[in-house]
């Protein structure tokens, strides 16, 4: 019992914490809330300390149940930077629009807990709870400017189709769960070793429960949801949707198909890599037609998803890696990348992330332009910045697989992928303003942005450092 | 010093740059002080090229430091006979086009020095990089502060041009980077070794297979948009034409030959086998970009744009030659990369001071203006002798070595490439005509003769341009040992091959 109450401790830690930052929410007042973000991220941040993996740990727990591992760690510290950064540009956006709650950072918080029960789960049932306490906390989110109604389809849409997605998923748990009649994922495997995947039942369930993780990943053709999920939902919850609930999702399936489906691996990859071509290009090809740089970042969101596919469909080691260090070096970028565009507001205009609203920003704004102009062309993935790392690190996985068509297509796709990111930096340095537009960053959203770049440009530069961490929690 | 010369050569520009972005906050001061720090890497340059040991056909100069050990990859630098001269020219026209730029330059002065100083650290590195994966990412990076410079400050159409050729670059290197981790899991299989490490990856043969005729095929895409060969060629003239003077004197100088640079650095000594069977397909190419370019430059009606045009044929010859894989042929293909930097370089800024005067670079606008502009016409004339390959000046003994060299390969394709050196003749001059000559077009009465600053920095070019042609042993003497080296090790295969 000692050895399961240990595997959940950093979960423990973080609920008595996140239970602290409700009654702290409470205690401050009105114009004071974004004191319960900072409570949050220190909270995060001691969590993060409390349970730093000493040298490639194990610490399986209740059963089998669930495992606390560096690799668990690894995506917690995705979770964190998400965290760390969202709330920093949240601050500013939430007094701006008149939505400044405490409960916002709370339920933020409380997302965490549940990626984290995902990513460490090693059985259906903990990681089918973990997945709903996440997604239930992001349709809140989704919908949390009350007053935009745009807001409130997000939150409304990503709550049906979740709903039955999560629906889906759950069916396919109970299929997979009546032929291996267990929930545990070693089982599982041990049973597809012995009985092989020619079973109608086994092949309906697990193309459920790959398909409902598909819908959380937003793979086409299972994304409907998210380009207006995304765009609608507050600016810098867009942000932490397309880095963390992404991440969690990752890694619970990199985990699962890791041990579970590791005898059905020819079915699941030729599945995936049908996906990743499909994601990468849909959601390239849309985004060069988008004329809102929030909806175009977020159709580019999906094709990202289709990247990272590509490392889980490579199924070695160095896939597995990619896939955490994209996801790392993706919330960087993509958050900086929302933090500006939730800065940018212009008075007079209805629809503030217009693409026409960059325009002559780098004359005014000269920082703040060159700091998109990293997160474009870095989300873009040209050298020497973090982006570049991170496909270069996915495709690598690919052709070591001997998959060179699907790096082909992949390199195909992040070369058109290109213009539409260079459109946002043609806007900002190339045109003149057509009105006054003007940007205020704020000291929050400043250092929230500052933190981004830096790491942008440090994990270009000296990827050493980074990849040696995510090395060190993969063993 | 000289031990990390390469180093404080790729560094020095990008710390000037930072420098200048904290502590200088007019325009003009940051001029100044980004012409200063690029004259201080130019001369830093000197005692790389003095202390350079000829007779050594390897690599000179080698720093290797572990920078991604996880992944083999090193921070690798070292230059050789092939790539010294590249730096020379990098540094020498980057200054050039700095000075150039004073008056041209107009608006957002700082930012288009401090791009100007990021551009030299890439370029440098480029051609120093040892490390496919440094490679890669300086490659990759230079693109940057280039696509900024055509597309802020550049003409009229200067965004379509800047996306076009941020875009054309990016699909060939893509394709490269895949080639690139090819090699890199093929020779760490074969090996053991998984490494970046160029010199190790050039060592290893790959049969000659499927493999490397793939690996070659990714690595042609990406260095023939580069230099640019027909039919991949049409970013050129736009980005030309739009980019402000010192961008088309950099992308002219040096980012071409990036593109020839990897065909002598990559292509012959990874995929010897199958550069020897494209060398056909090779040759026929270079030798329609050298007619093709030469009969669109005739008919151009803009000056930049004709100057761009006779790039494209230009830089047929260079291909022309390093594909003839003699000594001679590559000799010839390295030293008309240098001088096309020089002259194309010098006429483009010949081209922007006119313009900036007059506002127009049409044909027919101008007219009978030598009168008036003594000086200028006397540069320019020297220029477009040497852009037709005079005997005496640079450009006669690059295209004379490659026609000897492609003579001994493909006889009859070096004498349908002799005839582009005619039709260079006939659109050099003829447009050299409609210029200076002619009836006095009354509207540029106004028109003043170059100034001081002007004649100083197209001073150093004019020197070159005649040191090349008279006495091109100076600068081919840097090559020879190299190029042996490089031809003995595609003349073993071949053998090998037959």
């Amino acid at each position: 019992m000692g050895q399961s109450i240990v595997s959940i401790l950093p979960e423990i830690l973080m609920t008595i914490f996140g239970l602290m930052l409700i009654v702290i929410d409470v205690m401050t007042k009105d114009e004071k809330k974004s004191g319960v973000g900072y409570f949050g991220i220190a909270f995060i941040l001691l969590t993060l300390l409390a349970s730093v993996p000493v040298g490639g740990f194990k610490i399986v727990g209740f059963g089998q149940m669930l495992v606390w591992d560096s690799y668990a760690y690894a995506f917690f510290i995705v979770f964190a930077i998400a965290y760390i950064l969202t709330t920093l540009g949240s601050v500013d956006y939430l007094r701006a629009n008149g939505i400044n709650k405490g409960e916002y950072y709370t339920i933020l918080y409380f997302s965490i807990i549940g990626m984290m029960f995902m990513v460490s789960a090693t059985d259906l049932s903990v990681l089918y709870l973990g997945l709903e306490t996440m997604a239930i906390a992001m349709y809140i989110m989704a919908g949390f400017n009350k007053k935009d109604k745009r807001s409130n389809e997000a939150g409304i849409k990503y709550f049906i189709i979740g709903a039955f997605s999560s629906g889906i998923l759950l069916y396919g748990l109970t299929y997979v769960y009546g032929y291996a009649g267990s929930t545990k994922y070693s089982v599982i495997a041990e049973m597809l070793r012995t009985n092989g995947v020619e079973n109608l039942n086994i092949k309906l369930g697990l193309v459920m429960m790959l398909a409902g993780f598909a819908f959380k990943i937003s793979a086409v053709p299972f994304h409907m949801w998210a380009p207006d999920v995304y765009s609608g939902a507050p600016t810098p919850v867009t942000g932490f949707m397309t880095v963390a609930p992404k991440a969690a999702a990752f890694g619970a399936l990199i985990r699962f198909v890791m041990i579970a489906l590791e005898p059905a691996s020819v079915q699941w990859q030729l599945f995936f890599s049908i996906l990743a071509v499909l994601t990468m290009t849909y959601g390239n090809l849309v985004a060069i037609a988008q004329n809102n740089v929030k909806r175009m970042l977020a159709y580019s969101a999906i094709s990202h998803a289709g990247y990272m596919l590509i490392g889980l469909v490579a199924a070695n080691d160095l896939g597995y890696k990619a896939i955490a260090l994209y996801m790392i070096i993706y919330g960087f970028m993509n958050i900086g990348a929302f933090t500006i565009l939730g800065q940018l507001k212009n008075k007079g205009i209805i629809d503030d992330e217009r693409l026409e609203s960059f325009a002559g920003l780098s004359k005014k704004h000269p920082l703040a332009s060159l700091a998109m102009l990293i997160f474009m062309f870095s989300l873009a993935g040209i050298p020497p910045l973090a982006g570049f790392i991170g496909k270069f690190y996915i495709f690598s996985a690919a052709i070591k697989s001997g998959l060179v068509w699907l790096a082909i297509v992949g390199v195909v796709n992040s070369a058109i992928a290109c213009y539409y990111y260079m459109r946002v930096t043609i806007y900002m340095y190339f045109k003149e303003a057509e009105y006054d537009a003007t940007l205020e960053m704020k000291p929050a959203s400043s250092i929230a942005t500052f933190i981004a770049v830096v790491f942008v440009l440090l994990i270009g530069v000296f990827p050493s450092f980074f990849i040696n961490i995510v090395k060190m929690m993969l063993v | 010093m000289m031990a990390n010369i390469l180093t404080i050569l790729i560094f020095f520009p990008v710390l000037a740059a930072f420098f200048l972005f904290l502590f200088f906050r007019s325009g003009k001061a940051t001029m100044w002080g980004a012409f200063i720090a690029s004259v201080i890497e130019l001369i830093m340059t000197m005692p790389l090229m003095t202390n350079f040991d000829k007779s050594y056909p390897g690599m000179q100069f080698v720093e290797k430091y572990d920078w991604i050990s996880s992944f083999g990859v090193q921070y690798y630098v070292g230059v050789d006979g092939i790539s010294i001269l590249m730096v020379f020219l990098t540094t020498l026209l980057t200054a050039i086009a700095i000075l150039g730029s004073f008056t041209y330059i107009q608006k957002r002065q700082r930012e288009f020095y401090i791009a100007m100083l990021i551009l030299e650290a890439a370029m440098v590195g480029v051609f120093v990089a040892l490390d496919f994966f440094l490679f890669y990412i300086l490659w990759e990076a230079m693109l940057i502060p280039m696509y900024l410079i055509i597309g802020v400050w550049g003409g009229a159409r200067r965004i379509y041009a800047a996306v076009k050729f941020f875009l054309y670059t990016l699909a060939g290197s893509v394709f490269m980077m895949l080639a690139i981790i090819a090699l890199y899991f093929k020779h760490g299989s074969i090996t053991g070794n998984y490494t970046f490490d160029i010199l190790a990856i050039s060592s290893q043969s790959y049969g000659g297979g499927l493999f490397e005729t793939l690996v070659f095929l990714a690595f042609f895409v990406g260095f023939a948009i580069k230099v640019p060969m027909f039919p991949v060629h049409t970013w050129l003239p736009d980005a030309h034409v739009e980019a402000p003077t010192a961008g088309s004197v950099i992308l002219a100088g040096v980012l071409l030959k990036m593109g020839t640079y990897g065909f002598l650095r990559f292509c012959l000594p990874i995929t010897p086998m199958a550069s020897i069977n494209f060398m056909p397909y090779v040759a026929v190419l270079s030798v329609i970009a050298i007619i093709y370019g030469a009969l669109v430059a005739m008919v151009q009606e803009d000056i930049k744009k004709l100057v761009a045009y006779s790039s494209v044929s230009h830089m047929g010859f260079v291909t022309l030659g390093i594909y003839a894989f003699n000594q001679s042929g590559i000799e010839g293909g390295i030293l008309q990369m240098f001088n096309h930097g020089i002259i194309t370089g010098a006429l483009f800024l010949l081209i922007g001071l006119i313009y900036e005067r007059t506002h127009t670079r049409m044909i027919a606008d101008y007219g009978g203006i030598a009168s008036k502009v003594p000086v200028y016409a006397t540069i320019f004339l020297i220029f477009t002798m040497g852009s037709i390959g005079l005997p005496s000046m640079g450009g006669f003994i690059g295209e004379f070595l490659v026609l000897v060299g492609s003579f001994k390969a493909f006889s009859n394709m070096a004498i349908i490439a002799a005839s582009g050196v005619i039709f260079a003749a006939v659109y050099m001059l003829w447009m050299y005509q409609r210029v200076f000559f002619q009836s006095y077009n009354t509207g540029l009465h106004h028109l003043t003769d170059m100034n001081i600053r002007e004649v100083i920095y197209i001073m150093p070019l004019i020197i070159l341009v005649f040191w090349t042609g008279i006495y091109p042993e100076t600068f081919t003497s840097y090559m020879h040992e190299s190029v042996k080296h490089l031809v003995e090790q595609i003349q073993n295969i071949k053998v090998a091959m037959n």
